[in-house]
């Protein structure tokens, strides 16, 4: 079955405005590069499966966010790599470069690992400014319990400090 | 409320780590025309090929069993049950994958597909309740219906040493999957009632 064109390339153009977003959402689920590059990868298969049937009744930021973190949540961890996934063009190593900048990065990964995979979704939405009404239909709770996680993660974030 | 209530110092230092990432990742290309072609190839192929291996493995059981076990000499209820039960499992795979197709990916919430994906987990170890006595009882037949077929000692001995060796490694491999299975399942259950059970009667 031929592929539309026009989906070839709103596709083109959605990975290119969100790749970002992607590869950070990977990369906080994943404990080395080749964990990304598997998520990374699996994710853009999903949303390619889903834009034929993305209608537009959430926006497009909110249905990225929702496809990336179904991927990261429910993939199983397989130690064997598949052999069709390609290296990322990303020139950094957050779990070997050791400037400053990356130092603050792995702590920062460090930190959201340690929550649980749920929590580690809210925290990450919330950072990059999701209402919680959008959190609250990405994830499927209420908007009420969204920020009672919220509450909690910081809590936790604090203890952690303590520690 | 609102996001500055919640800005305390924990959350605004994750923030200005965040911010270090995407300016990192802002001088990064990421992914090249190669990566998004690779993609759109492997989803278009990979449907097909779920639906093409039920399909093959199904049909290759059903005439296997009728005409592969018929020439050895197997009898007819032998490889009526040998069918049946390959059919229901494969029945049983398709029921199980229900709700969790790459499109389902695209449009579930975050909290069913976690359901789906712990009760796809779930299913596969219900399976083994019934799959294990029943291939048990079926490997007790088989090496009875062998053994009324054949005669030759020597013969019968190294088939059965084959099988048991087959037997054990596969059942050593089986178990440590489904204890994995098993755990991931029982995690990712535990995070959806840690989050699906949170008080809205706490202040915040």
């Amino acid at each position: 079955m031929a592929i539309p064109k026009n989906n070839e390339r709103e596709f083109e153009r959605l990975v290119e405005e969100q790749k970002q977003t992607i590869y950070t959402v990977c990369y906080m689920f994943s404990n080395d590069t080749f964990e990304i590059e598997e998520l990374f990868q699996q994710t853009l298969i999903n949303l390619w499966n889903g834009i034929a049937s993305f209608r537009g009744d959430s926006s497009v930021r909110t249905w990225v966010w929702r496809v990336t973190l179904n991927t990261c949540i429910s993939a199983e961890r397989k130690k064997r790599r598949l052999k069709r996934n390609l290296p990322l063009d990303v020139s950094i190593n957050p779990w070997q470069d050791n400037d400053n900048d990356s130092l603050q990065i792995r702590l920062l990964h460090q930190r959201i690992q340690r929550l649980g995979l749920f929590d580690r979704a809210i925290v990450l939405m919330w950072l990059e400014g999701i209402s919680y009404q959008e959190i609250a239909d990405i994830v499927g709770i209420s908007p009420k319990n969204v920020s009672v996680r919220l509450y909690r993660i910081k809590e936790s974030l604090k203890k952690m400090n303590d520690n | 409320m609102d996001h500055n209530r919640l800005d305390t110092t924990e959350l605004r230092e994750l923030r200005e780590q965040l911010d270090i990432l995407k300016d990192k990742l802002q001088k990064e290309e990421i992914v090249n025309r190669k990566i998004i072609r690779n993609a759109m190839n492997s989803a278009a192929n990979s449907l097909q090929r779920q639906r093409n291996f039920f399909v093959v493995a199904g049909l290759f059981a059903i005439l296997y069993t009728f005409w592969g076990l018929d020439f050895i000499g197997l009898s007819l209820h032998f490889r009526i049950t040998t069918v049946l039960f390959l059919l229901i499992a494969v029945i049983h795979t398709f029921w199980s994958h229900h709700g969790l197709s790459r499109s389902d990916f695209a449009t579930e919430e975050l909290i069913t597909l976690g359901r789906r994906v712990a009760s796809l987990k779930r299913r596969y170890s219900t399976w083994l309740y019934f799959s294990i006595p029943f291939l048990v009882l079926w490997l007790g037949w088989f090496v009875w219906e062998l053994t009324g077929l054949f005669t030759d000692r020597d013969f019968l001995i190294s088939l059965f040493v084959g099988m048991a060796v087959g037997g054990i490694v596969g059942g050593i491999v089986g178990i440590n999957k489904h204890r994995a299975v098993q755990r991931n399942a029982t995690q990712l259950l535990q995070h959806i009632d840690a989050l699906t059970s949170s008080s809205t009667s706490e202040e915040l």
